[in-house]
């Protein structure tokens, strides 16, 4: 009740500040967090997108978006995601499910139900990657994949929604 | 708009086609979508969803999954109408503009191929009206090509007239030299008979002649050579390509000096000086010709003006003869056609050649008005020998 209650806020947070936005934001890959250890550099990105309402309603159907994410250092260190977001229809609640590409054994995580569409999208553009220590550069790279219409078997091409194809940046570490 | 004058007729056909495509192409495009849109907005049935929602509530576990891909396919259908509307939009705008494009190129190659055999008559014309070829060889079809055989035909038939119109001019022209050569010849013949006949008489009456007789007559038959000397010579001078041994002298002093034998005849009055590079004989004989015209033109004053300019000199003669009406000038130029009686036609096509092969260039300007009457030759010379090949 106390998270529903916490999404509500945050989501009408995020209406806002997009309903007030210009709009016509340009996709980017931006540094949200950066914390160096001992075991490594853990960095975490955001796209800074403007959700528009025709992508909520492609989402609310239950066509999910699909992301290619990719991290990689100068060091070889490589962490690629594929990661998805989609509803549940039955009770409008929004799930992000991120599945490894090159790791073994298969990995494959579920996050909490969110009852805010702008809330589960804020979540699902952050990308959290650690890479050795030694690394100066992290490339990060994020590939729009395309989506299913599954009930009337067709394939949705998102990117002119989402503003992009094909994003990727390169933060220098030290 | 004198943009738009300028353009070719092709150019402007499909300059219109152009607006009128883009006039036309946009509002039916915006129609098709629009009746697109609404048609496929009716396609949803909006009790459908809330609906299936309740009957999901009261569904057995089994049964829920149906009403979950029910509603599913509902809400994808709706949410993709835009995106099956866009993409109607961009087809059917990138079919409008192939389209366009496939029939602008057939339209302008249609329009090419029309409007290019009457660009092609047109300047064909205007070369056969120059005298040039015509250059028409392929021929279209229809009535354009019934058109460019016509050219072709009236073209042949022009080259034949104008070998017709040269081999007539040239006996015209054959016949006139022998007309003029037979008048010539027989002038200074008829004196010199005479003298014969006279000297003949004499000798069979037994008439003794006295020294000075003798050298009368001599002198009488002896002028009549001279004058068929200069004939031959003058002729002589217009078949052939004079030679030029040029040298730097004053052509003041030549002229005066060349003239001395007119003097009797003409006050001659000579004013400026200058250098010619030039040859001095040939310029004898182009004073004289000049000095000789003015005496057969009535003149009895003959006025020589030398200028020097940067690398030529500037003679000009002028004389109070009656002058040559305005539609004589360009005349006087033709070889055998002369304004006097007896003329041979070749005295100043002479002096034109001569001032030519100097490097020189002539031109006469006259008058018969009754108060200021006469002719003006003005001819140019070069005065160094690096000006010998540059035209003033």
């Amino acid at each position: 009740m106390v998270n529903q209650l916490k999404d509500g806020v945050v989501g009408l947070a995020l209406f806002l500040s997009q309903w007030l936005s210009a709009g016509g934001q340009v996709p980017a890959i931006t540094l949200a967090h950066i914390q160096a250890s001992e075991k490594g550099i853990y960095i975490t990105t955001s796209i800074s997108i403007t959700v528009k309402e025709q992508l909520n309603d492609l989402l609310d159907a239950g066509i999910p978006i699909r992301l290619r994410m990719q991290a990689s250092s100068d060091a070889g260190d490589t962490l690629t995601l594929l990661r998805t977001l989609s509803c549940n229809i039955s009770d409008y609640t929004y799930t992000i499910i991120d599945s490894s590409v090159n790791m073994k054994p298969a990995y494959r995580a579920v996050s909490k139900r969110y009852t805010q569409a702008l809330v589960a999208f804020k979540d699902y553009v952050r990308f959290e990657a650690m890479v050795s220590p030694t690394s100066r550069t992290i490339h990060f790279e994020a590939m729009l994949l395309p989506s299913k219409a599954s009930q009337l078997n067709r394939s949705v091409d998102m990117s002119s929604l989402l503003g992009f194809q094909k994003i990727s940046k390169t933060f220098t570490l030290r | 708009m004198k943009f738009l004058q300028q353009l070719e007729l092709e150019h402007k056909i499909l300059f219109v086609a152009i607006l009128l495509s883009i006039s036309f192409v946009w509002p039916v495009q915006n129609f098709f979508i629009n009746r697109m849109s609404a048609t496929l907005g009716q396609s949803i049935d909006p009790g459908l969803e809330p609906l299936l929602r309740t009957s999901l509530l009261t569904s057995s576990p089994h049964d829920s999954i149906a009403y979950i891909h029910r509603i599913e396919r509902a809400l994808q259908w709706k949410a993709l109408i835009p995106i099956i509307v866009n993409e109607l939009r961009s087809a059917l705008i990138i079919f409008s503009v192939l389209a366009f494009v496939i029939l602008f190129l057939v339209a302008y190659y249609a329009l090419r191929s029309l409007t290019r055999p009457i660009k092609n008559l047109a300047s064909a014309v205007t070369r056969i009206g120059k005298g040039d070829s015509a250059l028409l060889t392929k021929t279209s079809g229809g009535s354009l090509g019934i058109l460019e055989r016509t050219v072709i035909d009236l073209e042949s038939e022009l080259i034949l007239l104008r070998e017709k119109t040269r081999i007539a001019g040239m006996e015209s022209a054959w016949q006139d030299i022998a007309s003029i050569m037979a008048h010539e010849i027989k002038n200074p013949l008829t004196p010199m008979r005479l003298t014969l006949d006279r000297l003949e008489e004499k000798a069979l009456h037994g008439v003794g002649l006295s020294a000075d007789e003798v050298s009368k007559y001599a002198q009488r038959i002896n002028t009549q050579i001279d004058a068929l000397e200069r004939l031959v010579n003058q002729f002589r001078s217009f078949s052939k390509e004079p030679e030029a041994h040029c040298v730097s002298f004053d052509a003041s002093a030549r002229i005066a000096h060349a003239l001395q034998s007119l003097s009797e005849a003409l006050v001659m009055t000579t004013t400026g000086a200058g250098t010619a590079f030039a040859d001095p004989y040939l310029l004898d004989q182009i004073v004289l010709n000049i000095g000789k015209n003015a005496l057969e033109a009535g003149a009895t004053h003959l006025h020589i003006k030398c200028t020097m300019n940067n690398s030529h000199i500037t003679i000009t003669c002028s004389d109070n003869g009656i002058g040559i009406a305005h539609y004589d000038l360009d005349r006087v130029w033709l070889p055998y056609v002369s304004l006097k009686k007896g003329g041979t036609g070749l005295g100043l096509p002479v002096v034109r050649k001569l001032v030519e092969t100097m490097n020189g260039t002539i031109s006469l300007v006259s008058s018969i008005n009754k108060e200021d009457h006469g002719t003006q030759v003005l001819f140019t010379l070069p005065s160094t020998l690096a000006s010998k090949d540059q035209h003033p």
